[in-house]
């Protein structure tokens, strides 16, 4: 065995366990550095200068970008340190837009964060901000803001390292460099997908998730109209910690709570949308695993991944599944049922995603013209709406989602994290219903946060090959496999990395903290009695009833007709 | 009107009697056969085996791997909606 290695931080010996950067290293020995440009997934930058630390001989490294060496001895907090750091921040702000109470992203910044932490009261220079707004509205999905961009370049590496998208780059050197898309078009018309992966790791609110909430409300406060709310599998784990409830926790029944306090007259979980995804999804499985046409099946779930497939593989969109999302297929039932009453409608959807909202205004998804998801907010937008109620979160009883949609299965849940979608699909595929079964296809591949998973699972006599890839850029390579001629029967895509979870639309965390999310949905499927999407009551009778004769039209898609 | 019917006992159930369910249910919706065949569910039909489905076709039983439920419902129950 290796012999232990050791460096010095500020006097105290701390291991060295591999770790690429000092960074790293000091976070395990409870020391928090301050970054802006740093992020584990990402390449490292450098730039921001906000990290350095002091080497024995006086000189400055930048602790995110300095492997740790045996022996080497840093201090990482003295007065020095202190003032550069201060100094860095002073330079930051002095360039940049400081309306914080009118920020989307007030409370929620790095900036904002770092300025009260290093106690910064006055700032010395004179301010040179491009101007306090200079927006680029365009998107459906998210709004920026260069005027609040402080260049870290985070936004840029997710889009092109992640994402494999390269919607956005630096542009022009020195002074005058900025972060833009290409020719500076408004981002709507660039190759952006809207995953709003950028928003998320964006340390200030230069990038943000575009704001919905206006018409909700006017929704709601117009008297006549029926306002029905669904709610995203994703969701109920990533809400409780904005208001002090431990990280991951299911909080379900103080969402549907709250949603009814807001005055919301239906409140409904997209998870029964997911369970007849899962029906039609299987079904059209099957269909082409007998006729051996079409394979593999791409699941369709996530609106960003069919747009990075419309955008750069338009000649794979048959492969696209027929079926709609969850939220989809679940709004375009309401909005069937609204058209049978007299009252006016508004239906609206939580959810974790950015890339939804530019979903719900397809023309695939109009009724007479009109959405019908008439507004997507995210997990982060309803923790505002929550918030401006003086709604009290963690004192609220929980409460259960409303009739005549009121069951849903496990499977619909674990939809939220990257993999539940094929576990829901081989819950209803496999024959064998027995317990034993569910563990064996939990244990198949189908679990855990890696970015491409690819197994085998039975079906019949025949072996089904499965892969189920998060993040556009593993998409990428996934499709390269399937075109250079690997088969495949059915590939999961989501385009946030762990998927939904991770959502562009939940508030940020750390992705050493998404596994508590992750767990949170796995033990809500654990916990309900109904684990398979063809053995929820509610299914039946939405096929033999509800939905009876109209399933193509209410239920499917053609994503093809667009390219043709 | 043909009469089909899907076992939704013990054995059936756990031999997966609602995968067949929900194909015939998208059979049913595919070729729009409500006027022409009743799908129900049934209790056993005391041809249990712990790894096929009991299905009844205007009283005729057979027992069937939930995997062939498609051909099994193109080879049986279409014809006989002509
Ligand atoms: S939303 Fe996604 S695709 Fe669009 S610029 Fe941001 S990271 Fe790139
Ligand atoms: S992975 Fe989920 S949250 Fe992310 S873009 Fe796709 S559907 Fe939206
Ligand atoms: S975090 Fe190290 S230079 Fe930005
Ligand atoms: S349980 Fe179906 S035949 Fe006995």
């Amino acid at each position: 065995m290796a012999e232990k290695q050791y460096m010095t931080v500020d006097g105290i010996p701390v291991e060295i366990e591999g770790e690429k950067n000092i960074l790293e290293v000091l976070r395990k020995a409870g020391i928090q550095l301050p970054t802006f440009c740093y992020h584990s997934d990402l390449s490292i930058y450098g730039a921001c200068r906000m990290c350095m630390v002091e080497n024995e001989w006086g000189g400055l490294d930048a602790a995110c970008s300095t492997p740790p060496k045996p022996g080497m001895k840093i201090t990482t907090n003295n007065a020095r340190l202190r003032r550069y750091r201060k100094n860095i921040l002073e330079l930051i702000l002095a360039n940049h837009c400081r309306d914080c109470t009118a920020c989307e992203n007030n409370q929620n910044c790095k900036l904002q964060d770092l300025a009260m932490k290093f106690n910064i009261t006055d700032v010395r220079f004179p301010n040179t901000a491009v101007s306090n707004k200079n927006e680029d509205l365009s998107s459906l999905c998210i709004s920026r803001d260069a005027g609040k961009c402080i260049l870290c370049g985070d936004c840029v590496r997710m889009c092109n390292e992640i994402q494999n998208v390269g919607a956005i780059d630096f542009a022009f050197r020195g002074s005058k460099m900025k972060i833009s898309t290409a020719f500076n078009m408004p981002i709507a018309q660039s190759p952006c997908v809207g995953c709003g992966q950028c928003a998320a790791v964006c340390p200030t609110g230069a990038i943000v998730v575009k704001n919905n909430i206006d018409p909700v409300w006017k929704a709601i406060e117009e008297p006549g109209v029926k306002t029905t709310v669904q709610i995203a599998p994703a969701v109920r784990v990533a809400i409780g910690k904005e208001f002090g409830i431990k990280n991951g926790e299911n909080t379900m029944g103080k969402i549907v709570a709250a949603l009814r306090r807001i005055g919301f007259d239906e409140v409904y979980d997209t998870s029964l949308g997911a369970d007849l995804t899962v029906i039609e999804e299987s079904e059209e499985l099957l269909e082409r695993l007998e006729d051996n046409e079409d394979l593999p099946l791409f699941t369709t779930c996530c609106p960003a991944w069919i747009q990075y497939c419309e955008k750069k593989h338009p000649e794979m969109l048959k492969n696209l599944s027929t079926s709609r999302s969850p939220m989809q297929m679940f709004a375009s039932i309401i909005k069937d049922q609204a058209t049978k009453s007299s009252r006016k409608s508004f239906h609206v959807a939580v959810m974790p995603c950015t890339a939804k909202k530019f979903e719900a205004a397809r023309d695939e998804f109009k009724t007479d013209g009109m959405p019908n998801v008439d507004a997507v907010i995210t997990t982060q937008e309803l923790i505002r709406m929550i918030k401006e109620s003086g709604i009290v979160f963690a004192d609220l009883e929980p409460e259960s989602i409303d009739m005549p949609f009121g069951t849903v299965s496990g499977a619909g849940i674990i939809f939220g994290v990257t993999g539940g979608v094929t576990e829901a699909v081989l819950r209803r595929v496999a024959s064998n219903k027995n317990r034993s079964t569910l563990l064996s296809i939990a244990t198949s591949g189908t679990r855990g946060m890696d970015g491409i998973k690819e197994f085998d699972v039975p079906y019949g006599d025949k072996t089904l090959h499965i892969g189920v890839v998060s993040g556009l850029g593993n998409a990428e390579t996934i499709i390269g496999e399937v075109k250079a001629g690997k088969h495949f029967d059915l590939i999961e895509f989501m385009a946030c990395p762990g998927g939904c979870v991770n959502g562009g639309g939940q508030p940020f965390i750390h992705r050493e903290d998404l596994d508590a999310r992750v767990d949170g949905l796995y033990k809500a499927d654990r916990m309900h009695s109904i684990r398979r999407s063809e053995e929820n009551p509610l299914i039946d009778h939405l096929y033999s009833d509800i939905i009876k004769g109209n399933v193509h039209r209410l239920l499917h898609v053609d994503y093809l007709k667009k390219g043709e | 009107m043909v009469d089909l019917k899907v076992c939704i006992g013990t054995s059936c159930h756990v031999s997966g009697a609602h995968n067949v369910i929900m194909t015939f249910q998208h059979m049913m919706e595919k070729y729009q056969l409500y006027d022409k065949v009743e799908l129900g569910g049934t209790f056993c039909m005391g041809v249990c085996s712990g790894t096929t489905v009991a299905v009844s076709v205007n009283d005729t039983i057979y027992a069937i791997a939930p995997e062939s439920a498609r051909t099994f419902f193109k080879e049986h129950v279409l014809p006989l909606c002509q």
